[in-house]
């Protein structure tokens, strides 16, 4: 437990010797387009349920972006990991989907933004349910299936291309063992593979959770988008608000290592037994 | 005494990387009777893995005959088990329900198996550590609990693929003793892959030599002395010497010498 904080106090220490930089840079700077004071962006934090420049509180733009973020991740899981975990199992799928995921995979979701928009339009979940107006209208209208799909892009490839060389990666003797000892293929599968997978395949949707998260700003700059932390920084910049640039980058980088802290403490407790075999 | 193993004229040939075909096996005839314990002794890279597997199941021979009690073999059976040098214990189970894997596959249930598995366990020696991680185990330990592994789906023939390879020496020693009273008690017929001549005159009744490129069988000794047999015992010193030779003669085209262990 000690070790825990000690660690944890660590990891600390660089970004507590960022903000004292900050604080001194911007006092010598003295120019909030360059670097504004500390305590302007720290306010923001202090007031979450405030409203700030039209665009509602920084807590409800956080909310719609762990929405967004939430609903195309879960998608992407959805396909990626059943996808890579047989393209790991079988040489036949890999042989198939390689290709194709191989040709998509270097593709930054924001070169598909103008294809998206054309595809799907203002198409929400709002429209989806058949709601044209009201307050679940103007709710569910922040969630677009364009920004849905970008999202879904940062997460896909990484949970897919992981998810394959996890289960790749399961040692042979495993097999091997598992099949003299009379294993069936499907023993092989649901007693063999995966759970020699799954460290590796954690870890992968961790990454996946990751992308995801960073491609959201990506998405939220789509036109028609009017709220997320990704807009928020958008709209701030044009209105030369600085001090909400920075808000918004810093809220995305805390809930970022937050999402990764809690795929980690995950993994490292399940799969305890990992670190120790070669 | 009937015959548990037989092969005939076995070829194994490998696709290299270059895309040439490589002679792993040449021309090996093998017969193994019951309750025999039969050392594969041989250099490494002279394919003496390469046909346990086969034997196994595992693999395919390119040419020849593989027969156990008069059955071709086609693939793994529970009838032939099969221990591995190392990390073939599931990193994620406890070593009982290591233990029992065997038996989960054939469908028995969870009372029988662990009780099975209790029965193992304490066979080598490990009642205490069921409940442990392979992780938290020492490699002889480790060694233990694969062996128990195998024989907790009762096989008839017992395949060990350098079981002991990875052992500090003490240890070494120690699961021979194990393993040769685990095989009295039980009677099962063991093929045993091993580099080490001491190991190979110290367990085996009969030890089959092989050289390699391609690998064969050049010859084959009979061990007539009692058990327990004494590293000390002359005759054990005369015929690790003996087959240190052959071998040496054996290897010196490829350069590499031989040593006793």
């Amino acid at each position: 437990m000690g070790r825990f904080f000690l660690k944890g106090a660590m990891s600390l220490i660089l970004p507590l010797c960022l903000l004292l930089a900050w604080m001194h840079l911007a006092g010598a700077i003295d120019n909030p387009m360059v670097l504004p004071p500390l305590r302007d962006v720290f306010s923001q934090f202090l007031h979450p349920g405030k409203s700030v420049i039209g665009l509602g509180s920084l807590f409800q733009n956080v909310a719609v972006s762990l929405v967004r973020v939430t609903a195309g991740y879960f998608v992407a899981v959805l396909i990626a990991l059943p996808l890579g975990i047989l393209m790991g199992a079988s040489s036949r799928a890999h042989g198939l989907f390689q290709g194709l995921i191989g040709l998509l995979r270097p593709v930054p979701p924001i070169a598909w933004v103008p294809l998206v928009l054309s595809w799907f339009g203002m198409t929400s979940f709002a429209t989806l349910v058949g709601l044209r107006s009201g307050p679940h209208y103007v709710y569910l209208s922040n969630f677009k299936m364009s920004m849905l799909f970008i999202i879904f892009l940062g997460a896909f490839f990484p949970v897919v291309t992981s998810a394959v060389h996890a289960v790749q990666s399961v040692p042979r003797t495993y097999v091997d063992s598992a099949r003299v000892l009379g294993a069936r293929r499907r023993d092989l599968f649901w007693k063999v593979l995966l759970p020699g997978a799954a460290p590796t395949l954690v870890n992968g949707l961790r990454i996946g959770m990751g992308s995801a998260w960073t491609s959201l700003v990506s998405a939220e700059m789509l036109p028609g988008s009017i709220s997320g932390v990704g807009y928020l920084i958008t709209h701030a910049y044009e209105l030369a608000r600085i001090d909400l640039v920075m808000t918004g980058m810093m809220s995305i980088g805390v809930i970022g290592a937050f999402l990764d802290m809690v795929f980690r403490l995950f993994g490292e407790e399940r799969f305890a037994w990992q670190h120790q075999v070669k | 005494m009937g015959q548990v193993l037989a092969v005939r004229n076995l070829n194994k040939a490998f696709l290299s990387e270059k895309g040439t075909s490589v002679d792993a096996l040449q021309d090996i005839d093998l017969v193994v009777d019951e309750n025999e314990f039969v050392c594969l002794l041989g250099p490494s890279g002279c394919g003496k893995s390469t046909l346990l597997r086969i034997v196994a199941g595992l693999e395919h021979p390119s040419s020849g005959s593989v027969v156990y009690r008069g059955e071709a073999i086609e693939g793994p059976g529970r009838e032939r088990g099969m221990v591995f040098q190392e990390y073939s214990l599931f990193p994620w189970r406890t070593i009982l329900d290591n233990i029992g894997l065997g038996l989960e596959f054939s469908g028995i249930s969870a009372e029988k198996r662990r009780r099975r598995s209790e029965e193992y366990l304490a066979l080598v020696g490990l009642e205490r550590f069921g409940s442990a991680y392979p992780h938290e185990l020492s490699g002889g330990m480790r060694q233990r609990a694969a062996i128990a592994r195998a024989l907790a789906n009762n096989p008839d023939l017992l395949l060990m693929d350098e079981p002991f390879g990875a052992l500090d020496a003490y240890t070494r020693i120690l699961l021979q003793q194990e393993l040769l009273r685990i095989w009295q008690e039980r009677r099962k017929t063991i093929l045993f892959v091993t580099h080490g001549v001491d190991e190979a005159v110290f367990l085996a009744d009969r030890i089959v030599l092989m050289s390699s490129s391609p690998g064969r069988i050049c010859r084959t000794f009979s061990v007539d002395m009692d058990r327990p047999r004494k590293r000390k015992d002359p005759r054990f010193g005369q015929l690790t010497d003996t087959i240190l030779e052959e071998l040496n003669a054996e290897t010196l085209a490829g350069g590499e010498s031989f040593s006793p262990v």
